[in-house]
């Protein structure tokens, strides 16, 4: 048999096999879209809105700079206990933070990531071919942008003058922006809260609600003003809100106004209640949108369980409420029994194990739970009124809801909060404790350094040290970044 | 074994042929083939023990107390505590203050050495059995393998099957066929994580077992009911906890390979060949509901099944021609590499018991999630050498390979070589030269590149969130990796020169080779601010330079009846950053707990840290010292350098404080013949190389009461008790700058170590002819029998892990290396 057809067959089909083809190496992710092949219409794009309440949640956590500083870094919380690694959150507690602190360096670079997402988003509205109804896009566009003032608002706060980016940039443009005057991020925000304020709603339907709302950007706005010292401009925004009769201290909305009604906005399960102006949503549920304030909250002890349920769990540790904050609440005041519980028995030895903990966040769904957060709920909104007015009725209104007598009634412990200011900084510490607001309070009226001295959890606190140190690490990776006073 | 015969290929123009495959050298494995008479049948067992090489010298229990009590106690006084103030929970505010009372009568409690109870002297057995033969037209060779191996931690164990064929024909005068098929199947059991950690970290105070029959540890020890809490319970640490886990994993690779070469023209021939290699892996954990401890867990499993089906075609022209005193060769070709990854994973929960540990029985589905991936190599290839009477020698090399994994328009690169050689003991001029048996001269140019990292590097990415309106939650989609197009190959050009002397009839050899590599496109993961919205990004980002020289000497001592060789190798490079990034700035990468930076002129991945410079003996050298501290600084804690000498302590102090690179190895083998009797021997070490000691810091850190390594028996301990100035005091709240990476954790990573003994004995013809065999031999094999070390570290030639360039040198709790001592037989058919 000739067998050499055979032969050059073979040698043929080698010569054919030698035509690389390049488009054989042009392979992209199977079970992973790349972002140039999104935002195509108009789901894809609300798709991508949707993140940014993601990114709220996100700033709003456990750990968030919000968090850290605003309770933190305050006199209402403190660290029992925590092991393991290099100690990061007791430091903050103590206010002893080194520049290197891994905490504040996580929440800085998750509020920055946040702010990229909602840069990315505002640039990609910007420049959309999709055709989307105008009021749509601008609706969208204020979404974003409140988010992105409330990672802002919070970064300003806590570390003072820094990078203000305000469109989607590269890694390599990052390295150009540098700290910014703290004047000049307020002026930033004041201009996006009021983008937001003029293109929201007042109010969602059905699957929409839980939004953000045109009142939510006002709230923030207000507090922004406030922080800034304008108490007219603040005014203003406070009485857009009080008078459009949307929301009231009724938020369990049975017509009464009582002490239920503050225990309704921390029961299980209560979601955009009457009293809810701005708020963080969570939904509890494996593959849901867990929030982690539960779980770090709880106890950093094996033998630590929720009230009710017998399941174990190691908590994170983190906020454990201080003597000097039960110490705060007034005889018989109701919010004390949510704020702080004493402890719990350990149920291997039947033991009571004093380890205060707080029952703000509880969720029966301990193992993935999703309660909500109320950014700026109306007792808030009532107390900065009365701080910017002067009129201790708004106070009051605050304090009659739990059953306490009012400020300059017989009733009032004046011995220890004389004035309408010290009245009001007493009660937004018990209302709104462990909500991530104490430190701010005391920082914007500028008692912090005064009324931390002191504290026994926090020795030698000097004034210097108001605020949080710039990440050592942003600084090795970009050293142009100065550091704030105080910090080496 | 199967091996008939590796090869190290290390200059760039013998490597270049395989392309970025050969970026770090080349190793050629040749597997055994059969040859053409009568069909051979051996067999080999090996039988050996193995033990842990080296225990970490950790505190015994009246230690451990001692320690434990200073810890609480310094944490105390440096708060501002009285320090006589009365052992409990109401004078001192916080458990960690205090200490369980029986600590102060550590006679009265367990000294438990948890090493003894996690580790064990384990048997391992190998047998192979191989069969091979053929005729002028036809060759084969089939063998079979197993190993049976119990691990020496307890719980792990090792089970591997293979079976290999190979084969090839002339089928007649212009085509030559053949190929292989090996198989292999295995099963490993894995310890769990925790007894690795707790043979060294489980505090030596408490009993294997508790008066309640469960596992030892505070939570049923007399004395410890308050602090339980807050100490190292059984369930992390106790080496018996995991006993009841199953972590598995079966894998079968099997590798096939057919080719066929066909003769054309004289000289010149095609080779086609296909290799397949098919891997299937099988991963399943089970996390029990019995711990046998008090308390029962929620129990979970997880399974998970990957494949991997990896293909290559090669498709090569060849061409050889001799003629007179010339020959010249040459190969053209084209290749081509896909990888296809597929992997599923399937988790649920809640399991009743731990009877059925299957999917099935979980009554919470919680995971079910999938990955795959693809990746294409495809190359062109050409090779032509010239060689005139032995003496003069050169070739040229180009190759041209495209990756997947690189930018559109990046993902071709080229890679060609030059060599050339010089045998001057060729020359007439050296023939009155006795001496010199063997002289040569090589030098080669070239190029190799690398793309061996992961795939779609370069591509961006949006990855799926969640969020919730209320009760109704929605799906979200956020961008989660930059895209960077210009990703491309990284390059590396080295330039080697060799030379090989033969002395005396080449009774003294020597290789020796100097080379210089640099790379530029530099791969790495790079630290980018993160207002940018993003920590990092993959990219080409800098130049390298590597200076090198290998030496190795090869000398036959005796040559009589007794035969005696020794060979001993050096090798020595240094590595230098020449560029990096766009304005040279230097790179810090924090990770593990230990700072890195990459810096122009310095060694790549440096540890970058605080100085330590000891400790403070008492009040009077802290107020003596005028450098300042931005905390407080009391006798006993550490004392860092002013680095930058600005009078205060601050993070402009930290500078580079070692590197992992060693400043050269060595090996010294030796090998002895005396009648039957053969024997040998091989050290090697290494010289200079830092180790991180990352399990130090761990025992110190973790001050949940772990225990505390031997060494911290030195520490201060207070004015009348110094210890020996370098090892601070213990303390429950770590402070200053104790907390951050320092020179303190850096330890020196040198060692020299007893690697490999064999003896060996071969029985004599007589008698195997008798039995009808062709040989027997009998040797007794020990390895890693003999280590000298500085470090602490517990192994430094394993001081890592992980692949990431960015942790070499780190030494955490890795499973512990082994003593092994074989007897093994070795017969011939």
């Amino acid at each position: 048999m000739n067998m050499k057809p055979i032969k050059y067959f073979l040698i043929v089909s080698f010569l054919f096999s030698m035509s690389a083809c390049d488009e054989d190496l042009q392979l992209y992710p199977l079970n992973q879209i790349s972002e140039g092949s999104f935002y195509n219409n108009q789901l894809e794009l609300q798709q991508a809105v949707n993140d940014v309440y993601r990114q709220l949640g996100r700033l709003a956590d456990a750990r968030s700079v919000a968090d850290l500083y605003g309770e933190l870094y305050s006199d209402n919380t403190y660290i029992a206990f925590q092991l393991g690694g290099t100690p990061v959150d007791d430091p903050i507690s103590r206010h002893e933070i080194r520049p290197s602190n891994d905490r504040i360096l996580t929440a800085w670079n998750n509020t920055y990531n946040s702010i990229y997402i909602c840069n990315n988003l505002i640039y990609q509205l910007e420049n959309t071919k999709v055709a989307i109804d105008q009021s749509l896009k601008s609706r969208w566009m204020a979404e974003a942008l409140l988010v992105r003032s409330f990672a802002y608002f919070n970064l300003v706060r806590a570390f003072g003058d820094i990078p203000l980016i305000t469109q989607r940039i590269s890694p390599t443009q990052a390295y150009d922006y540098l700290r910014e005057s703290d004047d000049k991020v307020y002026e930033q925000l004041i201009a996006d809260l009021t983008f937001a304020k003029n293109n929201l709603p007042t109010s969602y339907t059905g699957k929409d609600v839980g939004r953000v709302t045109k009142y939510g950007a006002s709230a923030l706005l207000a507090k922004v003003y406030l922080t800034m010292g304008n108490k007219a401009a603040a005014q203003t925004e406070l009485e857009f809100i009080i008078n459009s009769n949307q929301f009231s201290l009724d938020a369990n909305n049975d017509g009464t106004v009582n002490k239920t009604d503050y225990l309704h906005i921390f029961a299980p399960g209560t979601k955009n209640s009457k009293s809810s102006i701005l708020e963080a949503q969570y939904l509890a549920g494996p593959n849901a949108f867990n929030s982690n304030h539960q779980t770090a909250y709880a106890p950093y002890h094996h033998a630590f369980h929720l009230p009710g349920i017998t399941a174990v769990f190691r908590g994170g540790g983190v906020n454990s409420p201080t003597a000097d904050l039960v110490a705060e609440f007034e005889e018989g005041d109701p919010r004390q029994e949510v704020t702080v519980y004493p402890g719990y028995v350990n149920q291997g030895t039947g033991d009571f194990v004093e380890y205060p903990f707080t029952m703000k966040f509880f969720d029966p769904i301990w193992t993935n739970p999703g309660q909500n957060f109320e950014i700026i709920r109306y007792a808030d909104i009532l107390l900065m009124y009365a701080e910017v007015t002067g009129n201790a009725q708004y106070l009051n209104m605050v304090r009659a809801r739990v059953g306490l007598p009012p400020f300059g009634s017989a009733g009032y412990p004046s011995n220890l909060y004389p004035t309408l200011d010290l009245a009001i900084e007493h009660e937004r510490r018990v209302e709104l404790a462990l909500e991530m607001h104490r430190f701010f309070d005391l920082a914007r009226t500028g008692r912090a350094a005064e009324v931390m001295q002191g504290k026994e959890t926090v020795p030698g606190f000097s004034g210097n040290r108001l605020l949080f140190p710039i990440p050592e690490y942003a600084i090795d990776v970009n050293p142009d970044l100065t550091q704030n006073q105080g910090y080496d | 074994m199967d091996i008939e015969s590796i090869d190290v290929l290390k200059d760039a123009s013998s490597s270049a042929i395989y392309g970025s495959r050969g970026a770090n050298g080349v190793i050629l494995v040749t597997t055994k083939s059969g040859k053409p008479g009568k069909p051979t049948l051996s067999f080999n067992y090996t039988s050996s023990v193995q033990r842990v090489m080296k225990k970490v010298d950790v505190m015994n229990g009246p230690e451990y107390a001692q320690a434990a009590i200073d810890a609480a106690q310094n944490g105390w006084i440096d708060k501002g505590g009285d320090p006589n103030a009365p052992n409990t929970i109401e004078a001192r505010g916080a458990y960690k203050y205090t200490w369980p009372e029986p600590l102060e009568n550590p006679s009265t409690l367990p000294n438990t050495d948890w090493q003894d109870i996690a580790y064990r002297v384990a048997p391992m057995h190998k047998a192979d059995l191989s069969f091979s033969g053929g005729d002028e037209r036809t060759k084969y060779y089939i063998s079979a393998g197993l190993i049976n191996q119990e691990g020496i931690v307890i719980k792990s164990d090792y089970q591997k099957y293979t079976l290999n064929m190979k084969a090839d024909a002339k089928a007649n005068d212009w085509l030559n066929v053949g190929g292989m098929l090996n198989v292999s199947y295995d099963n490993e059991s894995e310890p769990d994580s925790y007894t690795l950690t707790g043979a060294t970290q489980y505090p030596p105070v408490y009993p294997i077992y508790g008066e309640d029959g469960h596992l030892g540890g505070p939570e049923n020890l007399e004395g410890f009911e308050n602090h339980y809490g807050i100490l190292m319970r059984a369930y992390h640490g106790h080496p018996y906890q995991g006993l009841n886990e199953d972590e598995l994993t079966h894998r079968l690779n099997t590798a096939g390979n057919l080719f066929a070469e066909i003769t054309f023209l004289p000289g010149l021939k095609y080779r086609s060949s296909f290799n397949a290699f098919y891997k299937r892996n099988d991963y399943s954990y089970y996390s029990p509901v019995d711990r046998n401890l008090a308390v029962t867990y929620r129990a979970t499993y997880e399974s998970e099944m990957a494949r991997t089906l990896y293909y290559t075609m090669e498709n090569l022209l060849i061409f050889n021609k001799k003629w007179n005193d010339h020959q010249l060769d040459a190969v053209a070709g084209y290749e081509s590499n896909t990888r296809d990854f597929y992997s599923m994973l399937g988790e649920r929960r809640d399991y009743d018991n731990d009877l059925t540990r299957y999917l099935a029985a979980g009554s919470t589905i919680y995971d079910a999630d999938d990955d795959a991936s693809k990746y294409k190599l495809l190359s062109i290839l050409g090779r032509i050498s010239y060689n005139y009477k032995d003496k003069y020698m050169a070739s040229a090399t180009f190759r041209r390979d495209g990756s997947s994994r690189f930018g559109p328009d990046k993902k071709w690169g080229n890679f060609p070589s030059l060599s050339v050689g010089w045998r001057a003991s060729e020359e007439p001029f050296m023939d009155g030269v006795e001496l010199v048996s063997n002289l040569n001269l090589r030098a080669s140019y070239g190029f190799t590149g690398n793309d061996n990292f992961g795939n779609y590097r370069w591509v961006s990415a949006m990855s799926q969130g969640r969020a919730a309106f209320g009760t109704n939650l929605v799906t979200t989609y956020y961008p989660s990796r930059i895209e960077n197009p210009d990703l491309a190959w990284e390059r590396t050009r080295v330039f080697n020169f060799g030379i090989d002397v033969g002395l005396m009839n080449n009774r003294v050899s020597l290789e020796a080779d100097i080379y210089k590599s640099e790379s530029d496109g530099l791969l790495l993961d790079v630290p980018v601010p993160s207002t940018s919205g993003f920590t990092n990004v993959f990219r080409n980002i800098g130049a390298l330079q590597t200076n090198g020289v290998e030496l190795n000497v090869t000398s036959h001592n005796l040559t009589g009846a007794l035969t005696w060789n020794s060979q001993v190798t050096f090798a020595a490079n240094k590595s230098k950053i020449t560029q990096l990034g766009p304005d040279n700035a230097p790179m810090v990468i924090t990770r593990t707990n230990m700072s890195i930076i990459n810096e122009i002129g310095k060694t790549p991945f440096s540890f970058y840290a605080y100085q330590y410079d000891g400790v403070y003996m008492n009040q009077a050298e802290i107020e003596a010292d005028p450098v300042e501290y931005p905390f407080s600084v009391h006798p006993g804690h550490g004392r860092y350098k002013d680095v930058n000498a600005d009078g205060k302590i601050s993070s402009a102090d930290r500078t580079i404080v070692g590197n992992a690179q060693p400043d050269f190895t060595w090996a010294f083998t030796n090998n002895f013949r005396f009648s039957n009797f053969d024997f040998s021997f091989m050290f090697h070490g290494s010289v200079g190389g830092d180790v991180y000691d990352a399990v130090t810091r761990r025992s110190l850190f973790y001050h949940e009461g772990r225990n505390y390594l031997g060494k911290l028996n030195n520490r201060w301990r207070s004015e009348a008790e110094p210890g020996d100035g370098y090892h601070y005091k213990l303390s429950v709240d770590i402070d200053g700058l104790e907390k951050e990476p320092s020179s303190y954790w850096i330890t020196d990573g040198s060692y020299a170590r007893l690697k490999d003994v064999t003896l060996g004995y071969t029985f004599s013809e007589n008698l195997t002819d008798k039995l009808g065999l062709v040989g027997i031999r009998l040797y007794f094999n020990g390895t890693n029998l003999l280590t000298f070390q500085n470090t602490t570290a517990v192994d430094p030639e394993n001081s890592t892990s992980s692949t990431d360039p960015a942790t070499v040198g780190v030494q955490f709790s890795p499973y512990p290396t082994s003593k092994v001592y074989s007897l093994g037989i070795n017969v011939n058919f």
